[in-house]
């Protein structure tokens, strides 16, 4: 006889390893339910993505699911797979591997490149260095065959604390990606790519093995780019146990163009400071100080998963090695990271009272990181490095506890109450000069959370939530490097005093599913307390972060809108809609920026998209991203600001035959000329010598094909 | 020839307001020091960057008779010479510029202006500088005025060089000056000499110990002023018997300054320490600095480095060279130990940080002291012990002497301990305990 499970736990059982009886429970008092019998014949891609569709729609709160497997076009870069999501905004950089910037909720938008405020995650597990820190440009999204997004606090569960959420990228398996390939790109600017994935299963086994390599010359001076990587996932499954090995290496290197003042990312956007000759030019020559990051990572990670009775345990460890080094046009840091992960979860289906179901979930996670770092000055002469300046041992270390119940109240509601316990220590030793750096912090966290469910009716979900997050700093924010380009030898380490940023938000929203249309909408307030504000400095090579001494308020909606139609001009055509528009209202509230914007992001961001599929096989898509609005690019909200910007894109995929898709890209057909990104100034004065902004690619085409089999 | 006529452009309206009468005469020694503003954008007060200074006061001589100013250059705190010119930069004598008086004290100085870094070119313009100089009892002084060429100010001290530096450039430059071969104590020594010597040329006893300066020179007078204990520091600094103590120096000015003289640049110039030490060590020299050198004109990037120390610490107390000698007749100890009291209170002994020089030949060498080797025995009182054979000794090795300079100052890059947040574990108890009970329920 089988065990008894609940019903969920029986359904993704079932779907897994095949038809399973359920029965009803043996406790005194339970509700006893009708006995069913639950037939899968799903393919595991479907089952996977069952799963993660009903995983999110327990949160209540803002969430995604991008299914990569309905992704048309390059799923190069991670700017690529996420610009089109509700609530999540991304800036591109410098156009192709490198570092877009991927925010949500406005959190931790100001640093340059965005390095925090959000967990990323691959299966669960984290890709965040052990002080919170991420490097954006190591993932690659091929890799993943479903990504979902948890918005802002709703990401508790997965251990995240902070105000931006968590982004998990779900690794290509066996299971979920069960077929051979080889793919192709090629394009502009030198774009050439070239990926490969092999899997099989066999009894208890399955592998998945995927390699890539990316190159490109980048659409501006001094911007080549290469990422190779290699990811293995190995599984071993029985009746109730599941264990998965991850082993990924990836080598990412790029060139940083930098900055442009405003008047050079018109006239001139391609080139790079170094190209003229006025004073300032000679100054920040980039070819000259040839600034790039070039980052090598190797994570193995091991997640065992078991089921018993109607509990699920699942017990994960990680390990990864970074090496990274990063260099702006004055300072370049050497860090050789070594991060170690270990978690657990606990989800039991339970009956507590007599209201009905309920879940109980606890989620345990440690880590610890070293991430010795040492600084250089760069010889603003010949580009050459200097002797190290600072050279200092980072530890971190945090642990997380969370727990979380969902109780339904009646048929349709379904309350959930969370606590969440997190505790972070950051520890700097000096290795230059023992005892002048050192220095020790230790943040405490408490956050609760408290949300609400209710199915109207199928496919309609309304939700509401509030919540507590919190944010410890990273080392890039306590440990700041203070160059001058021009007096190499007085560049000094200084650690920066900060506290835990904490924020309480409230959220409301609703989602529905239809055969024509579906939306999600979602309206968020954060009354953030410390807030860590960064801005650099005049030259943009430097900067601080501080905690601002004032409130701080995140508002904004995240909507986004899918519709489809069969406009009949063919038997079996097929037209499809989007639209995502994400309003961001963040404001300082008192203090030294009182009622300014918090600068870093767009208030009004818009994207649509319109498909056609004249048949199946063929699909063509115009899409327009608008930023409608200048935006400022500093807290005083001064004179200098963003360009507001359209972009229009176009797509065309076609399948010729099973197995083999290719595809299109036209990118900026207007050949639009706007500033993608810019860095965060407390002040920033439009002047021909201030450095900002980072002019968006021109207008751009690449082809590729993916042959499956 | 182009900068030449873009200055006659600039400076003609100014030309219509200039008085030909000066006010003030006879020719004036003083120092300055510069502060160089930076205007990332429009020049405003609000957006102004202090982009360095420099690294100490320095010398200029105004001539209000001849009508024109000397100024000497040094480095800037980021590592280049600057120089302060002549119009065109062609004559013999170099650094001497034009003064104008404007009326209303308004003086202004035409002048070239030059930095010396390579990598820039060594940029150099012409430009002016308008000074606001007031005289009183103890000479003059200089106030750099906000001018701008189009008439507005800006609400940056200076006038703005454009187009030449890696961005707007503003110099500002206040300093004194007193009346050359002027006697303003009245006490016979000329105030040329008496700072010469270290003494406040305003006090006529610098000490303050009821002598005068002038009988505490000695018999030979300013040749060879009197150091009866011969530690270094003469007897017209010294108070009271400490003159005659060779285990105490009393009455040293910090930073290489004149007792009771404040500059204005540096918050503890003029301010003076005693140093003891015990037997048999005795002190045979003492002398105070500020933690910086001067750089070269054409020195490259990576040895330019006009701070000492480690960059990004303020050295407020500067560096005090000192030197120790056994008592006649006595042997060496293995270590002497020294007492350094300060008028002002030390920085707290979690932020207190002592620099010792470790190689007599390279100035910048200076190492952290390990905190087992120094005390903060009160607020106002730092100990040291240094070691005979120790690296912190720059005597000659094998010699009963020791040599050493001290560095001390405030932790303002590191040593932080924050902890914050609920307590971790017990919350973290109760949840796991509640967890355990709801499991056990069911």
């Amino acid at each position: 006889m089988k065990k008894s499970m609940s019903y969920r736990a029986t359904l993704m059982a079932s779907l897994l390893f095949g038809p399973v009886t359920v029965y009803p429970e043996e406790i005194p008092g339970a509700i006893q339910l009708p006995e069913i019998i639950v037939e899968s014949n799903r393919s595991s891609d479907d089952w996977n993505k069952e799963e993660l569709r009903e995983q999110i729609e327990q949160v209540p709160g803002g969430t995604n699911l991008i299914d990569l497997k309905e992704f048309r076009g390059s799923q190069g870069s991670v700017a690529r797979v996420l610009e089109a999501e509700p609530g999540i905004v991304v800036q591109e950089f410098f156009g192709g591997n490198d570092q877009p910037r991927i925010n949500i909720r406005g959190s931790g938008i100001q640093d340059n490149p965005v390095s925090r405020g959000i967990l990323l995650m691959a299966d669960g597990q984290p890709l965040n260095q052990a002080d919170g820190s991420f490097i954006i440009g190591l993932i690659d999204p091929e890799h993943s065959r479903f990504i979902t997004a948890y918005r802002g606090a709703n990401a508790l569960m997965q251990g995240s604390t902070t105000l931006g959420g968590a982004i998990d990228f779900h690794q290509r398996s066996a299971f979920n990606s069960p077929e051979n390939a080889i793919q192709l790109e090629a394009g502009s600017f030198g774009l050439g790519r070239f990926g490969m994935e092999l899997n099989r299963r066999k009894g208890a086994w399955d592998w998945h093995l995927q390699s890539s390599h990316t190159q490109s010359d980048g659409w501006r001076d001094h911007s080549d780019a290469r990422r190779s990587n290699l990811a293995l996932n190995l599984g071993w499954n029985s009746d109730s146990i599941e264990n998965r090995t991850y082993l990924n290496w990836v080598d990412n290197r790029f060139d940083v163009p930098f900055l442009l003042s405003k008047e050079r990312s018109l006239s001139d956007p391609e080139s790079v400071l170094g190209d003229y000759a006025p004073p300032f030019d000679l100054f920040m020559n980039v070819e000259v100080r040839d600034p790039y990051r070039d980052t090598q990572q190797w994570r193995l990670a091991n997640q065992t998963t078991w089921w018993h009775g109607s509990n699920r345990h699942q017990v994960g460890m990680v390990g990864d090695w970074v090496d990274d080094s990063f260099r702006n046009p004055a300072v370049q840091t050497n860090t050789d990271a070594s991060n170690i992960v270990v978690d657990y979860r606990f989800d039991s289906s339970i009956n507590l009272t007599p209201l009905g179901h309920s879940d109980v979930s606890l989620f345990a996670q440690a880590n610890h990181g070293e991430l010795p770092r040492q600084y250089f000055s760069v010889d603003p002469g010949t580009g050459q490095l200097l002797a190290a300046f600072a050279d200092a041992d980072l530890e971190a270390d945090n642990a997380t506890l969370t727990a979380e119940l969902q109780q339904q109240l009646a048929t349709d509601w379904h309350l959930l109450v969370a606590l969440q316990l997190a505790h972070h220590q950051r520890e700097i030793k000096d290795r230059l000069t023992p005892g002048l750096l050192d220095s020790q912090f230790e943040y405490t966290a408490f956050n609760p959370r408290i949300g609400l469910n209710f199915n109207a009716r199928p496919g309609q979900r309304f939700f509401a939530n509030l919540s507590r997050s919190s944010e410890a700093p990273t080392f890039w924010q306590l440990a700041i490097s203070s160059p001058n380009p021009n007096d190499p030898l007085n560049a000094h380490l200084q650690i920066n005093d900060l506290k835990l940023q904490t924020a309480t938000t409230v959220e409301l929203g609703m989602m529905q599913e239809g055969d024509t249309l579906s939306w999600q909408l979602a309206w968020y307030y954060s009354w953030v307390k410390d807030e860590l504000i960064s801005e650099v400095q005049d030259f943009a090579i430097d900067g601080t972060t501080v905690n601002y001494d004032h409130r701080t308020v995140h508002q904004g909606v995240e909507l986004g809108l899918n519709a489809r139609a069969n406009p009949g001009l063919f038997s079996h055509d097929q037209l499809t809609g989007r639209a995502i528009y994400t309003w961001s209202d963040f404001r300082f509230d008192g203090g030294r920026y009182d009622g300014n914007r918090i600068a870093g992001i767009p208030v009004h961001l818009l994207f649509t998209e319109l498909e056609y599929f004249p048949v199946p096989e063929f699909g063509l898509s115009l899409d327009l991203r608008w930023q409608p609005e200048d935006t400022h690019v500093d807290h005083a909200n001064a004179g200098l600001q963003q360009d507001q910007y359209t972009l229009l894109g176009a797509k065309f995929s076609w399948r010729p035959k099973a197995g083999l898709d290719l595809y299109l890209e036209l990118d900026n057909l207007t050949d639009e000329t706007y500033q993608t990104a810019y860095v965060v100034r407390g002040f920033s004065p439009d002047d021909p010598n201030v450095p900002t902004f980072i002019p968006g690619p021109a207008r751009s085409i690449h082809a590729g094909l993916r042959l499956h089999w | 020839m182009l900068p030449r006529l873009i200055l006659a452009l600039i400076v003609c309206p100014l030309l219509a307001e200039a008085s030909t009468e000066m006010p003030l005469n006879g020719r004036y020694l003083g120092q300055y020091r510069i502060v160089m503003w930076g205007c990332p954008g429009a020049c405003n007060a609000d957006a102004a960057t202090r982009l360095g200074e420099g690294i100490r006061d320095v010398a200029w001589t105004w001539d209000f008779d001849e009508g024109w100013v000397s100024m000497e250059g040094t480095a800037l705190t980021v590592g280049f010479p600057y120089e302060v010119q002549d119009l065109g930069n062609e004559s013999d004598t170099h650094n001497r510029a034009q003064v104008t008086y404007l009326g209303d004290n308004r003086y202004r100085v035409d002048h070239g202006f030059q930095i010396y870094n390579p990598n820039v070119g060594n940029p150099r313009t012409e430009t002016l500088t308008v000074f606001e100089i007031t005289e009183s009892d103890s000479g003059l002084a200089m106030i750099t005025l906000d001018h701008e060429v189009d008439g507005l100010a800006d609400g940056i001290p200076g006038t703005q060089i454009h187009g030449v530096f890696p961005m707007t450039v503003q110099p500002q430059m206040d300093g004194w000056a007193l009346p050359d071969n002027n006697d303003t104590s009245g006490d016979g020594l000329s105030d040329a000499l008496k700072l010469q010597l270290g003494l406040n040329p305003r006090l006529q006893d610098t000490d303050n110990d009821g002598l005068p300066d002038i009988d505490e020179l000695g018999s030979l007078g300013a040749e060879a002023p009197a150091d009866s204990d011969n530690d270094g520091l003469i007897d017209a600094l010294e108070p009271g018997d400490s003159a005659l103590d060779p285990q105490r120096l009393a009455g040293l000015a910090l930073l290489g300054t004149v007792p009771g003289l404040s500059t204005g640049s540096e918050p503890l110039a003029g301010e003076v320490i005693s140093v003891t030490t015990l037997t048999p060590w005795r002190f045979v020299q003492a002398s105070t600095d500020l933690m910086v050198q001067d750089t070269e004109n054409e020195q490259a990037s990576e040895d330019r480095d006009a701070t000492l120390g480690a960059p990004g610490l303020k050295y407020s107390y500067g560096r005090i060279r000192l030197a120790l000698e056994p008592a006649s007749n006595a042997v060496a100890t293995d270590s002497a130990t020294l007492s350094i009291t300060t008028p002002q209170p030390l920085p707290t002994n979690d932020e207190l940080l002592v620099y010792l020089q470790t190689n007599r030949n390279e100035p910048d060498s200076f190492k952290l002291l390990p905190s087992s080797s120094w005390q903060r025995q009160d607020d106002n009182t730092l100990v040291l012990t240094i070691g005979l054979d120790s690296e912190w000794n720059l005597a000659t090795t094998g010699s009963s002497r020791i040599e050493l300079t001290v560095a001390p100052t405030r932790n303002s890059l590191g040593g932080i301990e924050r902890s914050g947040g609920a307590a971790f574990w017990i919350p973290m108890a109760l949840t796991i305990s509640t967890l355990m009970r709801m499991i056990r329920i069911r």
